[in-house]
């Protein structure tokens, strides 16, 4: 097969390569049935134990634009949206050699394959989009996500390769932190007029006009739903956030798994810094968890979301806020080096050797900022007021008491005057822990403050407002 | 003792699929498939995690070649599959050289040792066998193995090993086991006799209580 034949030791190249193929072949398919509109190749990783663990092609269409993926047979929501099993029986440009039993194509495909497949399990669990062809277009669109990015760190995420305006939206989800492709892209879109040219322009203006800035919240208003795209399924619109032109904050809802999965390949992701999570689902993070290691701010209800894959990949996030109490042991086994602000209850108390685990982290010792919920403070609070350079705000809401360190060297416990006792006993314990180089004492009153009757309600109260709790 | 393969997070890096499996069981299996680490093989040193090796493993890739076209076994693991494709001259060679081979797993139909006759000739020559039950369901369910060797093989006296997941008798598909997995009562009562027993089900998407719960019900605790 000559397509295959020269160098193709790159993953990169190769995938490309691929992608070329796919796109000659879903011409020719296009050709068989006059009413197929949309063809996605998907891609699974079956594994065998002791074998090659090889990789599968898979492929669904659509006759409609819509991109049909997730796919069920004879799905009665989608019934226009087909596989080789279940669609009309067609001569097939893709067979099963279509691509050559080579070392390459595990090496290059691996790392977008959802683990834990296998030849049994449904197609919407075992197999990943990749590509995403449309008739009457030259090119194909690589959809696809890094799944298991410790396969091949060095694949890029986004592959977009289709007509004028997607390698530019793709040079800007390859860069997110730049704004250069952004004003590109905005250049290109103001020429053809669209309205989202003038939108990304005036966001990333150094010195916006009142005029400006009501124009972009009349646009991003009036356009808020169309831009989120590939995320709106999932997304609170009303409180998504547009920062330069692009989706900054996003508020993630509850939404059927199949739904999650379609979502979840949108390279749209790549813009959000934070992500907030108003889901009980764990399969929801576990979903994103590729696309959320580069957020920098995540607020989840229970940090066991984040637990399950966080501890396979560092995290990028700076700051993470969890709801509601949560097992601190999840905290401690989450790679998240650039960690500087953490908010969170801590269902177990403070322990001796949860405190160890903690502040043993790397990250513990840089942390700006601690807003800890506590079912009651122990010996190892003082442990753990020392290790913690930046600023610390804890509640231990069976005690009633509030731990501010007001100065590096100064340690307030504040408490309802019912609690003065227990507020003094913590007090001793805490001078006697931390030693004569601190200042332990009462600070004031909590008269003034709510009832400890509800956690969330403490959380809410003590810690979404530093300046209140202080 | 109860082993968890390598290969039940299989795909990961190697060494993050040792230190999330290890704490669970009394030792890990070091199967071919995972993502190599660099000191990979210090790490497990120092450990002290009691280990079994397991086909073609290897410290620095996936997968390292197990049988040449010639028949012989080049790997030191403790246990092998079979090769595969043409095994005409692995076969022949059986005869005289399994002696010096591992253990060799019992397969599925389709494979070399994957049906009746060909498992029933290794007991006879005395093989030294991995039993994988999975795969001794396949066959059981596909109808390649009858009651008389199944009930032979169950006694038989050079097994080695016992390797552990669920299926539906059509594939190998790796799945987690429950009380009622096939064959689990027989390989809980060779753990007993001293035979060690390999957990392998993908453990991929299991949270940590089920990671847990999978090895108590393999010890019988669940």
């Amino acid at each position: 097969m000559s397509a295959w034949n020269g160098d193709s030791t790159r993953p990169d190249l190769f995938i490309e390569r691929v992608g070329v193929e796919f796109a000659r072949r879903a011409r020719v398919f296009f050709e068989h049935d006059r009413q197929m509109q949309t063809i996605v190749l998907c891609v699974a990783q079956y594994m065998a134990d002791g074998r090659a663990d090889e990789i599968h092609f898979r492929l669904t269409w659509s006759n409609t634009a819509a991109v049909p993926w997730p796919h069920a047979c004879h799905s009665a929501e989608v019934d226009a949206h087909f596989c080789r099993r279940c669609g009309p029986k067609l001569p097939d440009p893709f067979r099963e050699d279509w691509l050559p039993a080579r070392p390459e194509v595990t090496r290059a495909f691996a790392s977008f394959s959802k683990e834990g497949a296998e030849r049994s399990t449904p197609m919407s669990q075992s197999y990943a989009p990749l590509f995403v062809a449309r008739r009457g277009v030259t090119d194909v669109k690589f959809v696809g996500q890094l799944q298991r990015p410790w396969q091949r760190p060095d694949l890029v995420r986004v592959r977009a390769v289709s007509p004028e305006l997607a390698p530019l939206f793709a040079d800007v989800y390859r860069r997110p932190e730049s704004d250069e492709p952004r004003h590109v892209l905005a250049d290109r879109l103001q020429a053809m007029g669209d309205p989202r040219g003038t939108f990304i322009a005036y966001q990333l203006h150094p010195d916006p006009t009142p005029a400006m800035l009501a124009e972009a919240d009349r646009l991003e208003e009036a356009h808020r739903n169309d831009w989120l795209g590939a995320l709106l399924p999932i997304v609170s619109p009303s409180v998504c956030r547009f920062t330069r032109g692009f989706v900054d904050t996003a508020v993630i809802g509850e939404a059927p798994q199949s739904v999650v999965d379609a979502a979840s390949i949108a390279p749209e992701w790549a813009t959000v810094e934070t992500v907030e999570f108003r889901t009980r689902f764990d399969s929801t993070t576990q979903t994103f968890s590729s696309q959320f290691r580069s957020a920098r701010h995540v607020i989840v209800d229970s940090t066991g979301m984040l637990y399950e894959q966080g501890t396979e990949c560092a995290w990028a996030m700076e700051s993470v806020r969890c709801r509601t109490v949560f097992r601190t042991h999840y905290l401690a086994g989450i790679q998240c080096p650039n960690l500087r602000r953490l908010t969170t209850g801590a269902y177990y108390g403070v322990e001796r050797h949860i405190v160890n685990e903690l502040i043993d982290k790397p990250w513990w010792s840089q942390l700006d900022e601690v807003s800890l919920l506590l079912s009651r403070p122990s010996h190892a609070l003082a442990e753990m007021i020392a290790a913690t350079p930046g600023r610390l705000r804890l509640v231990a809401w069976q005690d009633r008491l509030v731990v501010l360190r007001v100065a590096p060297n100064r340690v307030d416990v504040r408490a309802f005057p019912s609690d003065r006792a227990t507020a003094a006993s913590l007090i001793e314990t805490l001078q006697t822990g931390l030693g004569a180089d601190w200042q332990v004492g009462p600070g004031v009153d909590l008269s003034e403050a709510p009832e400890f009757d509800e956690l969330g309600h403490i959380l809410r109260h003590f810690f979404d407002d530093p300046e209140d709790a202080a | 003792m109860i082993y968890l393969a390598l290969s039940c997070l299989q795909g990961r890096p190697m060494q993050t699929a040792f230190d999330t499996l290890a704490p669970l069981a009394d030792g890990i299996q070091l199967t071919p498939g995972n993502v190599p680490t660099p000191g990979f093989a210090l790490h497990v040193a120092r450990s002290g995690v009691p280990i079994r090796t397991h086909h073609g493993f290897a410290w620095t890739t996936r997968l390292r070649p197990v049988w040449p076209d010639d028949g012989a076994c080049l790997t030191a693991a403790m246990s092998v599959h079979p090769p595969e494709g043409d095994t005409s001259i692995w076969e022949e060679r059986m005869a005289t050289d399994h002696a010096l081979w591992p253990l060799v797993e019992v397969m599925y139909p389709g494979e070399a040792l994957g049906d009746d006759a060909a498992v029933t000739r290794a007991m006879d020559l005395g093989v030294r066998l991995a039993v994988d039950i999975s795969h001794m369901h396949i066959q059981r369910t596909q109808g390649a193995m009858s009651d008389a060797t199944w009930r032979r093989l169950m006694d038989y006296p050079h097994i080695g090993e016992v390797h552990v997941s669920a299926n539906d008798g059509r594939s190998d598909a790796h799945r987690p086991v429950t009380p009622e997995t096939f064959g689990l009562d027989w390989a809980k009562a060779k753990s007993k006799q001293g035979v060690p027993l390999v957990l392998e089900c993908y453990m991929h998407r299991l949270d940590e209580d089920a990671r847990r719960r999978q090895i108590d019900i393999v010890r019988g605790a669940a």
